[in-house]
């Protein structure tokens, strides 16, 4: 994938990932994969030495987006997941359907063979709060969890997983105080519990898998995104000229921007400061819109949001038993309102201080009128399209990142020798 | 053909320390030391391209290659197996696991040397930005207080 320097640093992790470049520093170092961590086991009363996975979640309303760096090759894994849950139902004969069981909960299908149930259960959006607690949606996340391992080449294990998590949550829940009180409240039943998680896959082959976050890192969530445009692998700032960076990034659920101001110093490099804010809904505005279409030529179709998500995506509804093109339906809803989450940008696009970076998975649906828009409105070098590969996944990614950041600080509280001088021999 | 070395420049600093570091435990010159990882290095840096029309590599016969590198590479296996940084053990047989450790409970008096390594290298600049920004909230830590009061 060719990338503009002018808007990508050739040095960024954002180019090396454009490149499919494997993720090592300067020195040939892979990142860190694992870390030792003490962890505090309630039944002994003391803390017990584990090894802790670095992951990242960027926990979406729309879907579930997971970053890992694979367990044998210096790259780095992705798995989007959309956000949908149904009972599993028992099948017939031929190929059946990943079905999941966390703890002793119902067997359950997620992402896209749960849009296909007859029976998809909408899961909570919305914040930290209003989500976590649901007891479906932590099935759902720890099913996504496992997905991501395996797509990262890990296998199952009688031993416990334990996990050192980057947890995206939504900008507005973090400010410098850290994460306020109803988010820690919503995270303290995930922490430190290990979730049983039996996986049977579509052969019917049934693999165990135990996991448990032994560390919760949450991160705003839009930030991830500007993390690898600015940070090299090795962890520094690229060298730019650009002073105020703003990501835009379109979500399925909302549309958040962030601000990073770049001060330049006279010597070192340069403070950041940063706010981040809800502009509007996302693209769930639009399908809903689809959605209202779509009863009104067909009054039995009654789609639930993550439905009505999953068809403005693919363009296709599933009509008097066959995968339908509702290619019409879809480009008019989106001529039509698009203009209103496009009007939320004009300020953006007239205040030429800034340069823009346009990410999330509704970048990429909006992609021809939104490029349209900017192209006709900016001058090339002033904004960016993060390439369509990464643009949905580019949150979480930056969370993998800041997962390096929080470990290396753990490892220096646990007072090992970080410098090169120090023999350890 | 090209001229014979007059110096040597643009060694990262990494290497550099690594070379210092060796100087000081084997007593070496750093001459000697760079003679040495110049010889090993060429041996391997000669895997690393096509084989010519001859099928030589660098331009060796594949098998007096092999048999040079095994003396020069065995140590360096032996660390690979020994931290499960081998490339390719992702081709194991199937009924071999891939798991996160042996035994996660198993004691860690320090981290591991590659891993000392690896941090060292992450730079601390994104740190400094992040508590500039107020970020890097741990959960562990601001529940330590009360869950070992549990």
């Amino acid at each position: 994938m060719l990338t503009d320097p002018t808007t990508i640093h050739p040095s960024s992790l954002l180019a090396r990932l454009c490149q499919q470049e494997p993720l090592t520093t300067t020195s040939g170092q892979a990142l860190l994969r694992q870390i030792p961590f003490p962890r505090w086991e309630s039944s002994s009363g003391r803390k017990v030495q584990t090894t802790a996975t670095l992951v990242a979640v960027d926990n979406g309303n729309d879907a579930f987006k997971g970053a890992i760096l694979h367990a044998n090759s210096p790259h780095l894994c992705t798995r989007r997941i959309v956000t949908a849950y149904a009972p599993a139902r028992r099948l017939g004969t031929g190929d059946g359907i990943t079905t999941w069981q966390v703890n002793d909960s119902e067997p359950f299908w997620i992402g896209d063979d749960a849009l296909q149930a007859a029976r998809i259960e909408s899961l909570p959006i919305g914040m930290t709060h209003d989500r976590l607690p649901d007891e479906r949606y932590r099935r759902y996340l720890f099913a996504c969890l496992v997905e991501l391992l395996l797509s990262a080449g890990y296998e199952a294990s009688e031993e416990e997983y334990d996990l050192y998590l980057s947890f995206g949550i939504p900008n507005e829940e973090v400010s410098r105080l850290g994460v306020n009180d109803s988010v820690r409240q919503a995270l303290i039943p995930l922490f430190n519990t290990r979730y049983t998680i039996r996986r049977t896959d579509e052969q019917g082959q049934i693999t165990t898998w135990a996991l448990r976050f032994v560390e919760v890192n949450p991160y705003p969530q839009t930030f991830g995104s500007f993390v690898p445009w600015y940070y090299t692998v090795d962890g520094t700032p690229v060298d730019t000229s650009i002073v105020k960076h703003l990501t835009l990034d379109i979500g399925g659920g909302q549309f958040h921007q962030c601000e990073v101001t770049l001060q330049h110093q006279a010597q070192g490099k340069p403070k950041l400061r940063m706010a981040a804010s809800l502009i509007d809904d996302g693209t769930i505005a639009l399908a809903r819109e689809v959605r209202e279409r779509i009863r009104a030529h067909h009054p039995g179709i009654r789609l639930s949001d993550v439905e009505a998500q999953q068809v403005l995506v693919s363009r296709h509804a599933l009509i008097n038993g066959r995968r339908t093109s509702v290619e019409d339906i879809i480009t008019e809803v989106i001529a039509a309102r698009s203009q209103n989450v496009l009007t939320h940008l004009r300020h953006q696009l007239q205040d030429e201080r800034s340069f823009l970076m346009f990410t999330g998975g509704g970048s990429i649906l909006l992609a021809s009128s939104l490029e349209a828009l900017v192209r006709m409105k900016r001058r090339p070098g002033s904004f960016l399209f993060v390439p369509k590969d990464l643009a949905a996944v580019l949150n979480a990614i930056g969370g993998y990142i800041l997962a390096q950041v929080a470990a290396q600080k753990q490892l220096e509280r646990l007072s090992v020798p970080l410098t090169w001088g120090k023999e350890s021999r | 053909m090209s001229s014979a070395p007059i110096s040597l420049r643009n060694i990262p600093p990494t290497a550099l320390h690594i070379a210092q570091s060796l100087c000081r435990q084997t007593h070496l010159s750093l001459a000697d030391l760079l003679r040495q990882a110049l010889v090993s290095g060429l041996l391997v840096e000669a895997t690393r391209f096509a084989p010519d029309e001859e099928g030589r590599l660098g331009g060796q016969d594949p098998a007096v290659l092999a048999r040079a590198l095994r003396r020069h590479l065995s140590s360096a296996i032996d660390l690979l197996i020994q931290y499960e940084e081998l490339p390719y053990q992702g081709t194991r047989g199937p009924g071999e696991k891939l798991r996160q450790e042996q035994n996660p409970r198993i004691e860690h008096p320090a981290a591991s040397e590659p891993e000392v390594r690896q941090h060292v290298l992450f730079e601390r600049a994104i740190g400094d930005d992040l508590e500039m920004l107020g970020l890097g909230m741990s959960l562990a830590q601001t529940l330590e207080g009360s869950e070992t009061s549990i």
